[in-house]
Formats: C-alpha cells, sequence, structure tokens
C-alpha cells in the first residue's frame, strides 16, 4: 500500500487526468444532490412544521391536503381518541401578498389552531411570516402585509423558519384566514365547519405511528406523520425518483471512469508488477497499493469538487432551488470513495494473471 | 483508418468501457432534457396553445393565473376598447373529480367554448357546445381520457366530447367547459351561492392590431390590470423561469463531464501508445494518417456512445411513462447527439496535440522506444 502512496506523492501528475474527471463529477453529484435537496426543502417547509404531530386527511385524498375535507363531526370523533391532546385545523390557499418595498410576491397562505415546535400560537389578528419572506423582502414582526386580491391588510406578529411551499408562507388564524378567503377567493372556501386538514397533538409520550394507525382505523381518515406527508406528495416522489434514479447513474459513471483509468494505469505496469511479484509481493499488496491510490484521488476530488460546487452554487441565481444539506454531501463523500475503491478493484484479474516469472523475460 | 479499427478490436474492453461511460452520460443527458421538457409543456401548455392573443390579469397576481382574479367591470372595459375583436373570460381552478371510478386532481377551465377562452387547435372531436360537455387536455404524465369518457367535478358529469394536445395548465388533466358549468362546479364545492369571478380574460385583437401593442394600451387605460401578448404571458408563468435555469445548469455540468472524460481518456490512450505512435511515424506514416486514426476511434466511441444512450433512454422513458409522462423529442435529441460527438472531437485536442509533437527522429535513439 505504502509503494502506491509514495507513487502518488512523486508523480501526482500521473493522477491528474482521474482527478479532473472526478472532480467534475464530484460537482455534478452535489449540484445534483443540492437540486433534489432544494426542491424537497422548498416544498414541504409546513409539514416539517408540524414533526411531533400527525396530519389528519380524508382518506380519498392520498394525503393530499388541496384533495381533503374533513367535516366538524370528523374533528370531533378524532378528538375523543385516546392519545389524542387536542385537534386543530389546517387549512391552506394560494394568494399573493406585497410587504413595506411594494413588492408583491406569490404567498401559500395558511390558516391554522395549533401551535407547533417551529409554529407560535395562531395570532388572534395578526400573522406569521416564515423566514424565505423575510429574507427576501426584508419582512419583520410589526410590518403589514397587504394579502390577496382584496388587499386584506395583515400586521406580521412574527418571523419563524423557513417555511416554504413552492413560495414563501404566511399563516394566520383559522377565522382569519376564512375571512380572507372569502372576500379574496370565495370559490376556494370550503363549506362551513369544513377544513382541509388536521393536526393532532399528542398526549406527552404517545407513540406516533400507533395513533396514526388508531387514528386511520376510523372511516374516512387517513392520519399520518409529517415525514408520511411528505412522502405522499406527488411532487416529492417525482423529484426524487428522477433525482436519485440520476444520481445513481452518475456514480456508475464515476465507477467506469475509475476502472478504466486504473485498468489502463495497470495495463501500463504490467512489467512492474511482475518484479515486485518476483520479489515477494502478493497480488494482495499490488491492489491495496491501486486501492489506496483510488482512495487519495477521491479524496483530493471531493474537496476540490466540493469547494468548486460551493462557488458555483453561491454564484447561481438566489431563486433557484438549490440547497447544500451536510448529511448530502457526507452521503457524495462515503458514496464516491466507495465507488472509487470498486473501480479500482476492476484490475484484479488483470493483477491476478501476472505471472513473476516474465520479470525475467 | 485500418489501424483506428484494428484497435478498437483488439482492446475491445476499453473502448467498451469508455463507450459505456459515455452512453451513460447521454442518457442523464436525454433524460433531463424529456423531463424538463414534458415538464414545461405540462406548465405552459395551456396559456401556449389559447387562441388568445392577449391574456389579462389581476394587477396584483403576478400574472400568476392562480392568484388573478377579474372583478366584473372589467370585462366590459376591455370589450370596450378600441383593437379588441372578442373577450372571453377564463376561470381557473383545481377540483377534485372521479373518472371510472378512479378519483383525480383535475383543472377545470371555464368560459366561453366559442371565444377566446379555448385551445385554437382540436386534436379530435369538438369543442363544448353547452353545459355538461367538457374538451380534456393532459400533461404527458397523466393518462389520457378518451372521448365519450364522464368526469364527475362536484356533483356535474362532464362528458369529453373533444381532446386537445399540450393544452394543460398546472400539469394536471385540464377539462375546458362553459363558465357556467365552472360557476356551478365552483358554487357547490363551497356549499353557496357565491359569485365566481373570472381568473383571466382572453381577448382576441382585430385584424392587422400587434397584440403586444393593444396589451400595453389595455395595461394603461384600465386600472388593476395587467394585460401581455401570449408569448409573454406564457414566459412570466410562475416556476417556468426556474425550472428552464436549472436544467440549463445541469445540461451544462453534463456536456462538461462528457468533454472531459472523453478527452482525458484518449490522452492517456495515446501516452500509452507513444512508441507504438513514434515508430509509425518512422516508418513513414503521416501525422495526418496518425490525427485521423485518434479523431475516428474518438468517432466510434463517442458516436457508439450516443447511440447506445439514445436507445436506453428511449426505451426506459417508454417503460417509465406512467412516472414521468415523457419522451423523447427528435430535433432535441439529434442536437444534443451532435453537440456530444463535436464535444468529444474537441475534447480529443489534447491526444490530438500529443500526436503532432511525435517526432519520428526519436525511434533512431537508442532506448528511446
Amino acid at each position: 500500500m505504502m509503494i502506491g502512496i509514495k507513487e502518488l506523492l512523486r508523480q501526482p501528475g500521473r493522477f491528474a487526468s482521474v482527478g479532473v474527471a472526478l472532480t467534475v463529477l464530484v460537482v455534478l453529484l452535489t449540484v445534483l444532490g443540492g437540486f433534489l435537496d432544494g426542491l424537497e426543502l422548498n416544498q414541504t417547509g409546513p409539514y416539517r412544521a408540524h414533526e411531533g404531530r400527525l396530519l389528519v386527511f380524508s382518506e380519498q385524498s392520498e394525503n393530499l391536503i388541496q384533495r381533503s375535507e374533513l367535516n366538524k363531526a370528523q374533528a370531533t370523533q378524532l378528538a375523543e381518541v385516546d392519545g389524542v391532546a387536542a385537534v386543530g385545523a389546517l387549512n391552506q390557499i394560494a394568494s399573493t401578498a406585497s410587504a413595506s418595498d411594494g413588492e408583491i410576491l406569490d404567498i401559500v397562505l395558511f390558516g391554522y389552531d395549533l401551535a407547533t415546535d417551529v409554529l407560535p400560537p395562531p395570532p388572534s389578528d395578526g400573522a406569521v411570516a416564515d423566514d424565505a419572506m423575510a429574507e427576501s423582502n426584508d419582512v419583520a414582526a410589526g410590518d403589514t402585509l397587504i394579502v390577496g386580491a382584496n388587499s386584506e391588510p395583515v400586521i406580521v406578529a412574527s418571523v419563524v423558519g423557513d417555511l416554504s411551499q413552492g413560495s414563501p408562507t404566511v399563516w394566520v388564524s383559522t377565522n382569519r384566514w376564512r375571512e380572507i378567503v372569502e372576500v379574496s377567493n370565495p370559490a376556494a372556501l370550503p363549506p362551513e365547519d369544513v377544513n382541509q386538514a388536521l393536526v393532532i397533538e399528542p398526549v406527552p409520550d404517545a407513540d406516533l405511528d400507533l395513533l396514526a394507525a388508531d387514528l386511520s382505523s376510523i372511516d374516512g381518515i387517513s392520519a399520518v406523520t409529517a415525514s408520511g406527508a411528505i412522502d405522499s406528495l406527488p411532487v416529492v416522489q417525482q423529484q426524487s425518483t428522477t433525482f436519485e434514479g440520476i444520481i445513481g447513474l452518475t456514480y456508475v459513471v464515476t465507477l467506469l471512469v475509475v476502472a478504466l483509468f486504473f485498468a489502463l494505469i495497470t495495463l501500463e505496469r504490467i512489467g512492474l508488477y511482475a518484479v515486485l511479484k518476483a520479489v515477494g509481493a502478493g497480488t494482495k499488496d499490488l491492489m491495496a497499493g491501486i486501492s489506496a491510490q483510488a482512495v487519495c484521488v477521491s479524496a483530493v476530488a471531493l474537496i476540490l469538487g466540493f469547494g468548486i460546487s460551493l462557488i458555483f452554487i453561491n454564484v447561481l441565481p438566489a431563486d433557484l432551488p438549490v440547497r447544500l444539506v451536510p448529511s448530502r454531501l457526507g452521503q457524495i463523500a462515503v458514496g464516491v470513495v466507495f465507488t472509487s475503491i470498486i473501480g479500482s478493484l476492476f484490475s484484479l484479474r488483470r493483477v491476478l494473471r501476472i505471472d513473476p516469472a516474465e520479470a525475467i523475460g | 483508418m485500418y489501424v483506428a479499427f484494428k484497435e478498437i478490436r483488439r482492446s475491445l474492453g476499453r473502448f467498451t468501457l469508455l463507450s459505456l461511460a459515455v452512453a451513460l452520460l447521454v442518457i442523464l443527458l436525454l433524460f433531463f432534457q424529456a423531463v424538463a421538457g414534458t415538464l414545461t409543456s405540462g406548465l405552459t401548455g395551456g396559456l401556449e396553445s389559447s387562441s388568445a392573443d392577449v391574456l389579462v390579469y389581476d394587477v396584483r397576481a403576478r400574472l400568476n393565473p392562480a392568484n388573478s382574479l377579474i372583478p366584473a367591470p372589467v370585462i366590459t372595459q376591455v370589450s370596450e376598447s378600441p383593437d379588441v375583436a372578442a373577450v372571453s373570460p377564463i376561470g381557473l381552478s383545481v377540483f377534485t373529480g372521479t373518472t371510472d371510478g378512479d378519483e383525480i386532481d383535475v383543472q377545470l377551465v371555464g368560459g366561453d367554448p366559442t371565444g377566446p377562452s379555448v385551445p385554437a387547435e382540436i386534436a379530435d372531436g369538438r369543442l363544448p357546445q353547452g353545459p355538461g360537455e367538457g374538451l380534456f387536455s393532459g400533461s404527458g404524465f397523466d393518462n389520457p381520457i378518451e372521448i365519450g369518457q364522464t368526469v364527475s367535478v362536484e356533483g356535474i358529469d362532464f362528458e369529453v366530447v373533444g381532446t386537445a394536445d399540450d393544452a394543460a395548465f398546472n400539469l394536471l388533466p385540464t377539462l375546458y367547459v362553459t363558465f357556467e358549468d365552472f360557476t356551478s362546479a365552483s358554487q357547490n364545492r363551497a356549499g353557496i351561492p357565491i359569485e365566481v369571478a373570472p381568473s383571466l380574460l382572453g381577448v382576441i385583437v382585430v385584424d392587422g392590431a400587434d397584440p403586444a401593442e393593444v396589451a400595453e394600451q389595455l395595461t394603461q387605460s384600465i386600472v388593476g390590470i395587467e394585460a401581455l401578448e401570449r408569448p409573454a404571458a406564457v414566459d412570466a408563468l410562475p416556476g417556468v423561469g426556474q425550472i428552464t435555469q436549472s436544467f440549463n445548469i445541469l445540461y451544462v455540468l453534463l456536456y462538461i463531464v462528457v468533454a472531459i472524460v472523453t478527452g482525458v481518456f484518449f490522452l492517456i490512450l495515446t501516452v500509452q501508445k507513444q512508441d507504438a505512435l513514434v515508430l509509425l511515424r518512422a516508418i513513414g506514416t503521416g501525422s495526418r494518417d496518425v490525427v485521423t486514426s485518434v479523431l475516428i476511434q474518438v468517432l466510434v466511441v463517442v458516436g457508439a456512445g450516443a447511440v447506445i444512450g439514445t436507445v436506453v433512454t428511449a426505451g426506459l422513458l417508454q417503460l417509465t411513462r406512467d412516472v414521468f409522462g415523457a419522451s423523447l423529442d427528435s430535433t432535441t435529441t439529434t442536437l444534443s447527439v451532435a453537440a456530444i460527438v463535436v464535444l468529444g472531437l474537441l475534447a480529443s485536442v489534447g491526444a490530438v496535440r500529443r500526436v503532432l509533437a511525435i517526432d519520428p527522429m526519436q525511434a533512431t535513439r537508442s532506448g528511446a522506444i
């Protein structure tokens, strides 16, 4: 293994070509992962805000809030189940809002009843704005937002973390939500005593999965955790399937690039390997050297690739949904190193076939 | 040339590996293009295929049809404006409907089927002529609804009487119905007889008038609206710019990867066979012949990769049509494959430079080969 590292240190230029190819592949993997995470996080903020709660939809809605309708009788039925501490409404509608800078922006307006770890209790008259709006339009507590086609004013009571759902989100009490929708888009207002979804606050230490199963056994009800609701979103499913498939293929390309490079290198060094075998080096030692070189090259490519990706993503337009998540970078690092090791092992067959006798002609 | 093919035949493994790498990159690129094309057309098709020359929005909607509501007096004001030949309300809303017992999200587009609220071209059947009839258009992600099938929305049964291609809104199965039916569905959903305002107005301009100028004139003369000619309205749809930009970035990265992978490996191959190339040059082979040999190998490897990639992508997209709803566009595919082949050739410039730098005299030096 040491001889492999020594060769790498003495002749780094020899490995520059595969290093450059791997670096570009790391950039591609990082940007793809950034898009996947960005798209998912940008679409799922309201669901993530309900971690530790259960979200309830009508059974036929496939856990999609825009399809779901639950009436008062169902809400009452849910409140009576053991393990349920409170039941609250959750409604949404796409709308617009303008802040003090006068710029009109698309928002999703949520009406809610129950506080969560992220959301404060619904302000009686004001609104909670999410960080995406605060950053893009410099919105702060105390500012007045003009919401909807009929210019309904709401005062921002507080700003919470990024809860985007494609657009920034604004959160008001259920009553205020109904008032705003009634005047700005009456066609989209659910009937009285009907809500799109319900939020269940469990009693302390309740097992969420068990509680979800209990609630789902009620006729016409589907109860899921926040992550279950996210997984049900078709946009998330499609994006995950597409991007994960593409990321998988990129790993295969990485594998082929490393395999091809080390196959060519091995071909070039057959004579040298024969000499090493003749003086007692085993196939295992030779392969360890090749794999060590692959790991070192991929480590350097990862450092360079992450650095380039960071710069690249920072110069992209701010409205593009790209986010670098540490866990994604960790996955890419492990994936590239693992793929490189497997790629380097493609030379094993050729190394096994080297006859030490070739060293003496 | 003969040597080029002979070398490929003898070292089939390494050339195959490189072709496979190129093929995978072509698959990635074509897959991206197909999915991006379907996404974009599913978002823009409704407006792009519209018979309206100009679309009128509520100014607060930021050109987002989902947020726009046009007050009733504006319809009269627009229809009385100069250079306006016809106006139709366009109501847009997503409903949950059922067809053949299956529940689906359906985008209802309510309007005047004889006016500028429907697609300019019908693929099959006819436009709706009265209550309970609808014209269907699906995005690539939907199962098509055939003529004669019924879609039930909020207690109203719509019989599909015609279909239009690429005229969907919001990537959803889209049903063009009369504005009266749209109003009834909205009221049924609300549970009370609410007043239902159109989201947009479609406008046809008089012959000879410039739609962009008419749109500008409408925006200036009527308070609270923003009018755009149709192509500008399509470009302004939310999400379209982001999708295009995002995918363009990925295309550029993929093209760079193809160029680097191809370039790097032909450079390594050339360095490896440098001795053989010196000998060839020494026995009289011209540098042009040797360079031609390298370029032919690049063409064969990249060309084979592109063909394999295209065929596999076409097959994969066919198999996953339910998931991605995408298929290959022949023009885009041809241009992309041509770009990859040209990039492969350009990327081999390093290898070609190496070949041109070979001095045949090296063959006469002791130990040089």
